[in-house]
């Protein structure tokens, strides 16, 4: 059977829960039978019924539990239902765990792993669809990481979970969960995974729609996440139209490796920047900033940037769709910068 | 005949699982039996009859199958054929770039390129889609000319004037053909530039015979001796066709107008343009490919790099020093023993009385004070 996002992570847990018993599941409904919102737990609770642990409907005391946790020794998993709750938990987020290493110089490590789903496009309305993984980006001590269907995402979970002495907040499209795996290229599309000095346990996945072909590629597409899988769809269309592309999906964002993307915009002098969330001051903005800094001073970067307007997620599907990034949005800009 | 799509169980399900089919393809089924086993990605499911019909499965056990898909139909015959429809449902791409693609016989790479240099796409010859490597063969035969022997200088090759290429049509060429029209000892043979709606016009007589990529080509087909760089607007460019050409073995000329007074032991460089009425003192030193405009005035002892450019009326005093890649402007005075760092950019009426670092924008100006009165000086009241 074909690999799924949803059973890559389920098999990580698995695996992260025979492979060292400090590994504890805490969260919301995350038991058999029900085994999640997502599913991404099922079968654990029936294997490790002690390690998988279900709470009462508070995120700060979930991510709080988690905390105290890791402090003490054990490797915490906590899920968040939906990450548009993760404000719940902010202060236990951004107050707690990515603070104490630094306040008690280095005597504690919070080796805790916050995993939620975030993302929209299944009509769920305003408060259960957002991308609000920027708001967590540029606080000192605590790791973003966000993988899509072009990296392992099993693999990534596995090392935030037994090797990652950081806290991370591990986010999961919820999109993504149905889909194969694409880690290691899919039609016309080849996936590189480059680890960078900074970004040894999470590489960047850099795809290619010229397979075989001896061409050098036009523009350079960055994005992350979720968007992998509009971006899938329109790479395989430009290839029919000889446009060849270079996407960078780094699956860090809170430490993301800017030397590749510099070098491959300095390459094709295009850049099309790709996030589902409302844009404004979130992870493209940074990179377009970094690359003004680093490459506009010595040479001209045609830029676009792709984003959800700044309002908020409708509820009807038609609606959504219309205001979510789709494919169709990647390939006008992608266009857009060819011209 | 009754459809059975896959149906949407779970609202995080985009597919649902084929498990299996317990009916056979051809058997006899009521509505409400059960056909088959789906699983989504939260339980399995049955699919039942929704009709009596003969059953006919269009997925097969283990397909992927998107909600709203056929998973099977049900006929009113045994084996009435079924719809090529059912048989190649796939996820649809987008439909309206679908009808966009179909509409058009080249890639949107061609289309681009077609633009790029100014050609109608539609006037390509070529079998079956257009893609680049066709616009780019096209662009290529329509301006690189053949060759024609000439009957006199290819017999008597000696002595001949050398054939200049102009390397931009701008109004530097124009200058540039004005000095030549008027000397007589070059020869041009041609003008190469980029921008496409240039292509194939007469400047002053000269023929614009491809673009700057073209260069080496048209040297190799033996079709000019030297060439020279006629636009100013962009030192980088400037510096980087020039460079890139040397390398290469494409041999300068320097076009200078007879007004141009030069003074003893002045060394010069090669792909330099100096325009009427300039005057360079003695002993002074000239790199490559520099544009001196107008009553230029570089006095002795001075050292000028490559790749600079002068605006009319630039004045150095002795013993000056300018880099490489400096942009001047019109009327400035440089003052004795003054260097001007490579890449900077000197302002029209700057007067610059000190050394100037790299790459620095420089704008300069002398404000009027009156120093003394002279009624006072003379003890007037």
């Amino acid at each position: 059977m074909k690999q799924t996002v949803v059973r890559d992570l389920n098999e990580a847990l698995r695996r992260c829960l025979r492979a060292d018993e400090r590994v504890y599941l805490i969260g919301e409904d995350i038991l058999d039978p029900y085994g999640g919102a997502f599913k991404v737990t099922a079968g654990l609770s029936t294997e490790f019924p002690e390690r998988v642990v279900a709470t009462p409907i508070s995120e700060a005391a979930i991510v709080g539990i988690g905390v105290g946790a890791a402090m003490r020794g054990l490797l915490p998993v906590v899920e968040i239902m939906f990450g548009d709750f993760l404000f719940l938990a902010a202060d236990q987020i951004i107050n707690h765990a990515s603070k104490f290493p630094g306040m008690y110089n280095g005597q504690v490590e919070v080796p805790l792993v916050i995993r939620t789903p975030m993302g929209g496009g299944r009509g769920y309305g305003p408060t259960h669809s957002q991308s609000l993984e920027k708001h967590f980006l540029g606080v000192p001590g605590l790791r973003v990481v966000a993988p899509s269907h072009f990296h392992h995402p099993g693999l990534l979970l596995e090392r935030a979970i037994l090797y990652d002495k950081m806290p991370v907040l591990f986010i999961e499209h919820k999109l993504l969960y149905p889909l194969e795996l694409h880690a290691d290229g899919f039609a016309q599309l080849t996936v590189e995974q480059v680890t960078g000095n900074e970004n040894e346990l999470y590489p960047t996945a850099v795809v290619r729609n010229f397979r075989g072909l001896d061409v050098t590629p036009d523009v350079t597409v960055v994005t992350y996440g979720g968007c992998s899988r509009l971006l899938e769809e329109a790479l395989l269309q430009l290839a029919q139209e000889e446009i060849w592309v270079e996407a960078l999906l780094p699956a860090e964002l809170s430490r993301t490796d800017f030397s590749l993307i510099a070098a491959s915009c300095m390459r094709t002098r295009r850049l099309v920047l790709v996030e589902e969330g409302t844009g404004r001051f979130g992870w493209t903005a940074e990179v377009a900033r970094t690359i003004a800094e680093k490459v506009c001073s010595r040479m001209t970067i045609n830029m676009v940037s792709i984003e959800a307007p700044p309002s908020v997620v409708p509820a009807a599907r038609d609606m959504e769709r219309e205001m979510l990034p789709s494919a169709q949005d990647i390939v006008k800009g992608i266009l857009e910068v060819m011209s | 005949m009754i459809v059975i799509r896959a149906p949407q169980l779970n609202v995080n399900d985009e597919e649902v699982t084929l498990v299996e089919w317990l009916k056979e393809d051809g058997q006899e089924v009521k509505k409400g039996e059960v056909l088959g086993v789906i699983e989504t990605s939260k339980a399995t499911a049955e699919i039942e009859a929704e009709g009596n019909g003969y059953f006919r499965p269009i997925a097969k056990p283990g397909d992927r199958v998107r909600v709203g898909a056929v998973l099977c139909v049900l006929t009113d015959t045994p084996d009435e054929p079924l719809d090529q429809l059912f048989q190649a449902e796939v996820p649809a791409v987008d439909q309206e770039w679908q009808r966009e693609s179909f509409s058009r016989r080249w890639t949107k790479k061609a289309e681009l390129l077609a633009r790029k240099y100014g050609i109608n796409i539609e006037e390509i010859p070529a079998v079956g889609v257009i893609r680049e490597a066709d616009v780019e063969r096209w662009a290529k035969e329509r301006v690189t000319p053949a060759k024609v022997r000439d009957l006199v200088d290819d017999v008597y090759p000696d002595n001949r004037a050398t054939r200049c290429l102009l390397i931009g049509g701008g109004r530097g060429a124009v200058q540039v053909l004005d000095i030549i029209w008027r000397t007589g000892q070059l020869r041009p043979v041609g003008i190469v530039d980029d921008n496409p709606r240039l292509q194939d016009k007469l400047i002053m007589g000269v023929k614009v015979i491809g673009t700057i990529q073209d260069v080496l080509d048209l040297y190799h087909e033996g079709i000019f001796d030297a060439a020279v760089i006629t636009f100013s607007n962009d030192l980088t460019a400037r510096a980087r066709v020039f460079e890139e050409l040397m390398r290469q073995g494409v041999p300068f000329v320097n076009v200078i107008d007879p007004s141009v007074r030069i003074h003893s032991n002045v060394r010069l460089g090669v792909g330099n343009v100096i325009i009427a009425n300039s005057r360079i003192g003695a002993c002074t030193v000239i790199g490559n490919n520099n544009f001196f405009s107008a009553f230029t005035n570089i006095e002795h002892h001075n050292t000028i790099g490559s790749h600079c450019t002068f605006g009319p009326g630039v004045m150095t005093s002795s013993r000056v020093i300018i880099g490489d890649r400096v942009r001047l402007g019109t009327g400035i005075f440089i003052e004795p023993g003054v260097t001007v760092g490579d890449e900077s950019v000197i302002a029209s009426g700057s007067i610059i009385t000190m050394n100037v670092p790299p790459r620095s924008i420089v704008k300069s100006r002398v404000t009027t004070t009156v120093v003394r009165h002279r009624n006072q000086e003379k003890g007037e009241v």
